[in-house]
């Protein structure tokens, strides 16, 4: 009786998974196996429907072109700075959230604006808005930079920072002011009467509750930004030269503006090995969360 | 189950419909074309063909807007998956060394007098695009539809005081002197030399004469990517260089390279150009001209009437003419776009005939009166009361045009990147050079 | 009264701190906004005008444009958005229950499908093309539906297992005492149960679809064109046609805007219970 029972149950969790096994399959693990194939090919418009064999070629092109071990490092730094900031500001604006005050729902909505605009069509935008002579963002800048001209050699790489954290840092406060949300206000009140001040309360209190939380967001932040591509694109294509390239960039022009298909999945294979990782600790990291 | 039964049934009929959309639409000519001023002309074209001819050869064209970003994207991958899901293809003449392959040639259809009822032909156009089209064979893929060119722009309420005022010309010979080693004299940008320009452009930035009523002397687009590669084609073709040598090998790593990339790198180097130009294109150099900040630059055609025009806060302001010379000669890069027959195409014989009805000269003054720039002297000639740059165009492209071939268009993304590289100083401009010509030797091979 | 006074004084600095950040925060929407009421001549003057004159032609252009349909685009988003939603939640649901509550290897799926999101999407855009051309789907709703269910997926998914794990089982054990077999209990106790659940996915869910611009623009031409798409075509061959998409980039802005208004308090809420992507 146990037995059968054991095995019912095994079948109905399997049938619940299956559309979403089937989805996960059909539209992501096919396209995937395909487009890895095509990285061991010497693919190319002229020649996608009857592709050379290479082996191993284009992944080792890929290791001797600087420009690419040049766009892993500007996204990895570019990865590690935008989360550090993003993260510390999310934090900091959660916790000003974390109160009453009048017009609060307006102000939340209003603070998640940004990211109702899609990156590629605001970062098209920003064109405007941070242009040396016309722009008014770069108007305003101006007082902080001495210049207007944001998008020259000096400043490109801070803009897009701030560009992107204007639009991503609402994704960090959502998870935080969340997870904040969920800390009982009885612990609080209690260190409150134990005598900590708000800093107090914050750091021995507060965050302790919430790390596992901050953590997860820190790393998917990280990796979201590692891939960045619709804003850098807009704003920059990656120059001047190939200075702002991120690895998502680099991947782009290869595969649509250069028609190197083969030479692209096999960077798109070679970057999604190395998130693989990071990725799985993270997904660890998630699941134990949810125990 | 009642509500899985209801929900099933919602999302069949969704499904249903979506495949009665796919389906309909059986005798249209799908078009690809792409947003901006050419779509909006031939938007105001196609209901006249549908309504007079189309009907009565049976058929109607419809254009597909593919964004300017994904248009190559979409088309390559129609092309790669041997798609007849449109009948023609945008295309230039730099694009069909990657493209033409997947093109029917036009001259058996256009020579057919069944198909070509309409006696188009391609006598009256500009020869030079009419050449641009033609690929393998000395085939032609497609039909020329808007002409691209490059102009010199310039203030010309500085440059007639540059000529005639006499302190200014002193203090121009002391700026070239300083900058560029040798007195120069002011002289009518018709007879410029890139030294001039460079002249001028010292002369008319802030940094070196303060009394120069504009900001910088010039702009010089820089964005990473094809056409801005063009726009320093002009001065490198000036030098006596080519993308192709007369074997038809790829040749960047030479001499004239590095002299036309010293005078780009000047202009990013000394401050000749605002610093956001590095990442700057068509849009932002159009800013900095009717913002009035600079008062030089190497730019688009398709931009006069946007500086030059009533809404612009500088209107009538500028003059045009073909970019400056260099020791071998003066050169003026232009480009038709156009479109030709997708091979693997059902409807071949009727986008022949709209194809050939494209080539008269009845729908090349239709698509100039709706805004489009169709290379057919003629009718440029004609309406150059209503835009003295039409006119402007057809004496510089026949003095002074000149193409890139039509494999340019395989390696103009790697050549931008080195050549920016080169002009920002982000690398020496001997190693640029010889790492372009290495890469594209590469990519070249492969086609 | 001094405490009164302290919690006034601190409330007012709370509220400046606050508006400040959103000034900082929105200033690229707000410049957004008042460039689409702009003439092009105040567009590019010089320093950049706040106070001009308004006018309305970017927004009648983006309306009234020959052969540019703006109020179909806008259409397309909205049943693209909405019904890839729908799948995302259909297909998660009993997935995310199937993991909570029968374990099995529903982990391992639960790893897969955030790894999916990890990976760069552009990997997928050309197998993708040529897969769905083979299909002859292209230029579908239906086409772009899956892939945006696809990235939907993997947050959904993610939310889902959350809210389910707090679920209490004495309720669906209930349900069973009464009889009701496994599909019962997930339709008629944890559907209804999750729908806060649901709303504030959902939003997430319409979000993400409604802004997704790569697989939009390649796997549809014509029929399928989507606000974003439909906004980019003002990116034209040479100009990009400045007051026109900000108007477009402003119309298209306001469903997601009323949808997050409306819901942020289950939004927020919901949120508590998962991560979500930045």
């Amino acid at each position: 009786m146990r037995r059968t029972n054991m095995k019912y149950r095994k079948r109905i969790g399997f049938l619940l998974i299956l559309p979403l096994l089937l989805w996960l399959v059909c539209f992501a693990l096919v396209p995937m196996l395909y487009g890895l194939r095509l990285s061991f090919f010497n693919a190319r418009i002229n020649n996608l429907n009857d592709p050379a064999f290479i082996g191993f070629q284009n992944y080792i092109r890929l290791f001797q072109d600087s420009d690419f071990i040049k766009s892993l490092l500007w996204s990895l730094r570019f990865a590690v700075v935008s989360t550090v900031i993003q993260m510390i500001l999310g934090m900091i604006i959660a916790q000003l959230f974390n109160r009453n005050f009048p017009g609060k729902g307006v102000a939340l909505t209003l603070y998640l604006l940004p990211m109702v605009i899609s990156p590629f069509l605001m970062g098209t935008m920003f064109r405007l808005l941070f242009n040396e002579f016309v722009g008014p963002l770069a108007y305003l800048m101006s007082g902080i930079t001495g210049t207007t001209a944001l998008l020259g050699m000096q400043f490109v790489n801070t803009t897009l920072l701030s560009a992107d954290a204007t639009n991503r840092t609402p994704f960090v406060f959502i998870n935080v002011y969340s997870a904040l949300q969920g800390v009982s206000q009885e612990l609080i009140e209690a260190a409150k009467v134990d005598g900590a001040n708000a800093f107090q309360r914050t750091v021995h209190v507060t965050l302790p509750l919430i790390s596992s939380i901050l953590w997860v967001t820190f790393l998917e932040k990280l990796l979201a930004s590692f891939l960045i591509f619709e804003l850098v694109f807009a704003l920059t294509a990656g120059g001047p030269g190939s200075m702002t390239q991120s690895a998502s960039i680099y991947i782009y022009r290869r595969a649509f503006q250069r028609s190197d298909y083969g030479m692209a999945n096999a960077a798109s294979f070679t970057l999604a090995l190395m998130l693989l990782i990071p990725s799985f600790y993270l997904v660890r990291k998630m699941l134990r969360n949810r125990k | 189950m009642k509500k899985i039964l209801l929900v099933v049934c919602v999302l069949a009929t969704l499904l249903l419909s979506f495949a009665a959309v796919f389906a309909q639409d059986l005798y249209t000519l799908r078009m690809v074309y792409w947003p901006g001023p050419e779509s909006d002309a031939m938007e105001k074209v196609l209901p006249y063909f549908n309504e007079t001819y189309g009907k009565d050869l049976g058929f109607k064209v419809e254009m597909e807007l593919f964004g300017r970003d994904q248009v190559f994207l979409k088309q390559e991958a129609l092309m790669a998956a041997q798609s007849p899901d449109v009948d023609l293809f945008y295309t230039a003449s730099r694009w069909l060394g990657k493209y033409g392959m997947f093109m029917e040639p036009l001259d058996d259809y256009l020579a057919d007098p069944e198909i070509n009822t309409f006696g188009g032909s391609t006598d009256g156009w500009i020869k030079a695009t009419i050449d641009g089209m033609r690929f393998t064979e000395n085939k032609l893929y497609g039909v020329p539809l808007d002409l691209s060119a490059h102009f010199l722009y310039y203030r010309a309420d500085l440059i007639d005081q540059l000529l005639s005022d006499e302190a200014w010309k002193e203090t121009y010979r002391a700026l070239s002197k300083e900058h560029l080693g040798v007195e120069m004299e002011p002289k009518d940008p018709n007879e410029w030399t890139w030294d001039d320009y460079l002249a001028a452009s010292f002369f008319f930035t802030k940094q070196y004469n303060p009394d120069s009523p504009t900001e910088y002397g010039n702009f010089t687009h820089g964005k990473v990517m094809g056409p801005t590669a063009f726009l320093w084609t002009n001065c490198y073709w000036g030098f006596g260089g080519d993308w192709f040598d007369a074997e038809g090998k790829v040749s960047f790593d030479n001499e004239a390279a590095v002299k036309a990339l010293e005078i780009w790198k000047t202009s990013f180097g000394k401050g000749l150009t605002p610093p956001s130009s590095v990442t700057g294109e068509f849009s932002e150099d159009n800013e900095a001209l009717r913002a009035g900040q600079v008062a030089l630059t190497v730019h688009w055609n398709a931009a006069y009437p946007m500086v030059n025009g009533e809404d612009s806060p500088m209107a009538g302001k500028y003059k045009v003419v073909a970019p400056p010379a260099g020791p071998e000669g003066r050169f003026a890069y232009n480009h038709t776009l156009g479109v030709g027959i997708n091979k693997f195409s059902e409807h071949k014989e009727e986008a022949a005939r709209w194809i050939s009805w494209l080539f008269t000269e009845e729908f090349a003054k239709l698509y100039a009166e709706a805004g489009g720039i169709p290379p057919y002297t003629s009718v440029l000639a004609s309406m150059s009361d209503a835009r003295p740059d039409f006119g402007d165009m057809v004496e510089i492209v026949e003095k002074y045009g000149r193409n890139l071939p039509a494999t340019a268009g395989i390696i103009e993304d790697m050549a931008c990147q080195d050549l920016s590289n080169a002009w920002t100083d982000a690398a020496p401009i001997e190693e640029s050079l010889k790492n372009l010509q290495k890469n594209s030797e590469d990519e070249l091979a492969n086609w | 009264m001094k405490t009164k006074t302290r919690i006034f004084l601190a409330t007012a600095l709370t509220v400046l701190a606050v508006v400040i950040i959103l000034i900082i925060f929105d200033i690229g929407v707000i410049t957004n906004i008042l460039t689409s009421f702009k003439s092009n001549e105040d567009i590019s003057s010089l320093p950049p005008k706040w106070i001009f004159q308004p006018t309305f032609t970017h927004y009648l252009n983006v309306f009234s444009k020959g052969g540019y349909n703006f109020g179909k685009y806008l259409t397309n988003s909205l049943i693209i958005a909405l019904i890839s939603t729908l799948f995302a939640t259909l297909v998660t649901i009993p997935a995310a229950y199937s993991i909570v509550r029968y374990h099995g290897f529903g982990e391992y799926l639960l790893g897969a499908s955030m790894l999916l999101r990890l990976m760069p999407a552009l990997a997928f855009a050309i197998p993708v093309f040529i897969i769905f051309n083979r299909l002859r789907i292209l230029d579908t709703l239906i086409a772009i539906i899956f892939m945006h269910t696809l990235f939907i997926i993997p947050t959904s998914l993610l939310l889902f297992i959350g809210y389910i794990q707090d679920l209490p089982l004495e309720i669906e054990e209930a349900a069973e005492i009464d009889g009701a077999g496994t599909i019962d209990k997930l339709f008629k106790v944890v559907f209804p149960i999750l729908r806060p659940g649901i709303a504030s996915t959902a939003i997430l869910g319409f979000i993400t679809s409604w802004n997704e611009y790569l697989f939009s623009s390649i796997l549809g031409f014509k029929n399928t064109v989507t606000a974003t798409v439909g906004t980019s075509f003002f990116i034209t061959s040479y100009q990009v046609e400045w007051g026109p998409m900000a108007a477009a980039i402003t119309v298209s802005s306001i469903p997601t805007i009323i949808f997050i208004f409306l819901s942020q308090k289950s939004l927020i809420r919901g949120m508590t219970s998962g991560a979500v992507k930045g």
